[in-house]
C-alpha cells in the first residue's frame, strides 16, 4: 500500500519559514477572493440592471470585483510572510522601473482611470474617436472596446482615447438635421412648406420645441431650394433622418408639386440666322424636336444626330454647319 | 374598458376589439382598432393569470425616449404668494396588463391620442418630454376618457414676484393616475420656487377614494421608490 507522507510535504518549507502550507493557503485565499469577487460583481449586474445606468452599472462592477480582490490579496500576504510596509517600499522602486520600462502602458492605464471618471463618453455612445467612428461596447482600464457600423470589433488604447478629439453624436439629447428640398418654378412655394410643415407636426418624434424650420433657402439654377430643419430625441434620430426625407417627396408629389430635374436651354445661332431673330428660331426648332407630342421614332438618326452636332456647334461660327458637312 | 379581468375575455366596442383565450394550449392576446391596427401576443403562463386594462403613464408611445410629460396651456399669470387649482388635460395611454405568479407585466400599450415629443431646456443637460397642449379649466371639462385624462393642478406662487406660467413638467416615475367609468384624473403640485425654477410632484386623491379606482402603474414594476418624488423644473415654466 503506497503511504505518502502529506503532513510532511505540507510542513516542509519553501523558502525561508515559508511552508508549502502556506503557499497553498495564499493561493487558495486568492482563488476564493476571485470567485467571491466574481460572484458579487455578476449579482450586482444582475439585480441593479434596470435600476442605473449601464455606464455606472459597469463603473460600480469594476470597482467592486478589484477591491475585494485587493482585500483578498492583503489578506493573504502574510501568509508568504511579507510585510506590507517592506512591499510598499519594494513596490516605490518597482513602480519607477515599470514606470520607464512600460511607459506606455501607464500611460493607457492612468489614462483609462481618468476616462472612466471623467466619463466623456458611454457604454452605448455613438463616437468619432480621432477618424474611428464606433459604437463604445466597454471601457477598460488599458483600452476602449467598440463597434464599427459594419460590425468590425475596435480596441483603441485609452492613452488615445484621452488624449484625441472625441465626438460623441448622443451626448446631448436631442439633435438637429436637415434636407433640401427643390421644386420646380411653376410650383407654389408656401403650399410646398405648408404640406412639409404639416408633415413634420404629424410625426411624433419631430420635435415641437426647439420648433422646425422651414423656408425658401435660395433661387437655384434648376428650381427654388426649400430648406427643412428639424430637432429629434437623440435615441431615435436616424430613423426619422432616414424616413422623414421620403415622406417629404411622396407628400409634395401627391399634390401636383415636383421635384425638378436639372435643365439647360441651348441656343443655336446659325438658325438665327435664317430665321432673321438671334437666336428665338433656332430654340424653338430644338424645342419642337423635344416635344411631348413630338414622334421621335418619325425622325431619322440623322436628323437627330444633326441636332447633336448642332448643339455642340453653338459657340461655333455661323457657318460651322457647313464646314461639318464638308468633314463628311 | 378599464377593469381587471379574468382569462378568457373578450372586449369590444366601437373603436377596438381585445381579445385574450386559449388556443391549441397557448394564451393568446389579441387586439384590433378600427383604424386598422392589429397586435397579437402569445402568453405562456402556467398560472392563472388575470388581465388588467387601465390608462398608464402617458409616455410610452411609439417607442419609449422619456418618462417625463410636458403640457402646455394658453400662459396664466399668478400674483405673489397666490394658489389656484385649474383643471389641464393630459394624452391618455391604456396599458393591457397581465398578472401572474406575483408578478405583471404590459404586454400591450395603445392609445387614441396624436403623439409628439419636445425637449425642455437645452439639447445639452435638457430632458426629452412627451408633449401635449391643453386649454385651462376651471371646472372639470367633458373628455373623451379613452383619449384625454384631467389633471388637476395646484399651482403655488411661492415668490414675491407676479409669475406667468405655460407649462408643466411631470415626472413619469411618480404619477398616480385615477379612473372611473365616466374620467381618467391626475392630481399634481407645482410650487414657483424662483422666477425660473418651480417644483412638481403628484397628489394621493385621498377625497376622491370613493368614485375614483386607482391605476395599476408600469413604472412601479421597476420598484423604485416613489415617495414625495419631485420634479424640479430648472429651465423656466413659461
Amino acid at each position: 500500500m503506497l503511504n505518502v507522507n502529506t503532513t510532511g510535504i505540507v510542513d516542509s518549507t519553501f523558502y525561508g519559514a515559508v511552508t508549502f502550507g502556506e503557499i497553498l493557503t495564499f493561493f487558495a485565499i486568492l482563488i476564493v477572493a476571485i470567485i467571491v469577487a466574481k460572484f458579487v460583481s455578476i449579482n450586482l449586474e444582475r439585480g441593479l440592471k434596470d435600476k442605473i445606468s449601464k455606464n455606472h452599472l459597469n463603473l460600480l462592477s469594476k470597482v467592486v470585483y478589484y477591491s475585494i480582490i485587493i482585500i483578498g490579496l492583503v489578506i493573504a500576504l502574510p501568509k508568504l510572510s511579507l510585510e506590507l510596509s517592506g512591499l510598499l517600499v519594494a513596490g516605490g522602486f518597482l513602480g519607477i522601473v515599470i514606470g520607464f520600462a512600460a511607459q506606455s502602458v501607464v500611460s493607457n492605464l492612468i489614462s483609462g482611470v481618468f476616462l472612466i471618471f471623467e466619463q466623456p463618453i458611454k457604454i452605448g455612445d455613438n463616437v468619432l474617436i480621432g477618424d474611428t467612428h464606433i459604437i463604445v461596447e466597454d471601457i477598460r482600464i488599458f483600452s476602449t472596446i467598440g463597434r464599427t457600423f459594419e460590425g468590425i470589433y475596435v480596441r483603441i488604447p485609452n492613452e488615445k482615447v484621452f488624449t484625441t478629439n472625441i465626438v460623441n453624436y448622443v451626448a446631448n439629447v436631442a439633435r438637429r438635421f436637415e434636407y433640401d428640398v427643390g421644386i420646380r418654378y411653376a410650383d407654389d412655394a408656401d403650399q410646398a412648406i405648408a404640406i412639409i410643415r404639416d408633415l413634420i407636426e404629424k410625426e411624433p418624434f419631430c420635435l415641437k420645441n426647439p420648433g422646425s424650420s422651414v423656408y425658401v433657402d435660395a433661387l437655384g439654377s434648376d428650381g427654388v431650394q426649400i430648406k427643412v430643419r428639424m430637432w429629434a430625441p437623440s435615441d431615435v434620430w436616424w430613423d426619422v433622418r432616414t424616413t422623414m426625407l421620403w415622406r417629404i417627396k411622396v407628400a409634395i408629389e401627391a399634390e401636383g408639386i415636383e421635384i425638378p430635374f436639372p435643365q439647360r436651354t441651348v441656343w443655336f445661332p446659325e438658325f438665327s440666322e435664317k430665321s432673321g431673330k438671334a437666336g428665338r428660331g433656332n430654340h424653338a426648332a430644338v424645342s419642337s424636336l423635344h416635344q411631348p407630342g413630338t414622334d421621335m421614332s418619325a425622325l431619322s438618326p440623322r436628323d437627330v444626330l444633326s441636332g447633336c452636332k448642332i448643339s455642340g456647334s453653338s459657340t461655333e461660327e455661323p457657318d460651322s454647319g457647313k464646314k461639318n458637312e464638308d468633314m463628311k | 374598458m378599464y377593469g381587471k379581468r379574468e382569462i378568457p375575455f373578450h372586449y369590444e366596442d366601437e373603436t377596438v376589439f381585445l381579445q385574450a383565450c386559449e388556443k391549441k394550449g397557448l394564451l393568446k392576446y389579441r387586439r384590433t382598432t378600427s383604424r386598422g391596427e392589429k397586435f397579437e401576443k402569445t402568453i405562456i403562463t402556467s398560472s392563472d393569470a388575470l388581465i388588467v386594462v387601465n390608462p398608464v403613464e402617458p409616455v410610452n408611445l411609439p417607442k419609449k425616449v422619456t418618462n417625463y410629460l410636458e403640457i402646455e396651456f394658453p400662459s396664466l399669470v399668478i400674483a405673489p404668494n397666490d394658489e389656484k387649482t385649474i383643471h389641464l388635460t393630459f394624452p391618455i395611454e391604456i396599458g393591457v396588463i397581465v398578472f401572474g405568479n406575483k408578478d405583471m407585466e404590459a404586454i400591450d400599450i395603445f392609445s387614441y391620442c396624436p403623439q409628439k415629443y419636445s425637449l425642455y431646456g437645452p439639447a445639452g443637460g435638457g430632458i426629452i418630454t412627451k408633449w401635449h397642449r391643453s386649454n385651462i379649466y376651471s371646472d372639470l371639462p367633458s373628455t373623451n376618457r379613452l383619449c384625454e385624462g384631467i389633471l388637476n393642478l395646484r399651482i403655488q406662487n411661492k415668490t414675491s414676484e407676479w409669475q406667468n406660467v405655460s407649462r408643466v413638467v411631470l415626472d413619469g416615475y411618480a404619477m398616480k393616475i385615477y379612473f372611473s367609468n365616466e374620467v381618467v384624473r391626475m392630481f399634481a403640485r407645482m410650487k414657483l420656487m424662483t422666477p425660473t425654477i418651480a417644483e412638481t410632484e403628484f397628489l394621493s386623491a385621498t377625497s376622491h377614494r370613493d368614485v375614483l379606482q386607482k391605476s395599476i402603474e408600469l413604472y412601479h414594476t421597476l420598484n423604485i421608490p416613489t415617495l414625495n418624488r419631485m420634479y424640479t423644473m430648472e429651465w423656466g415654466f413659461d
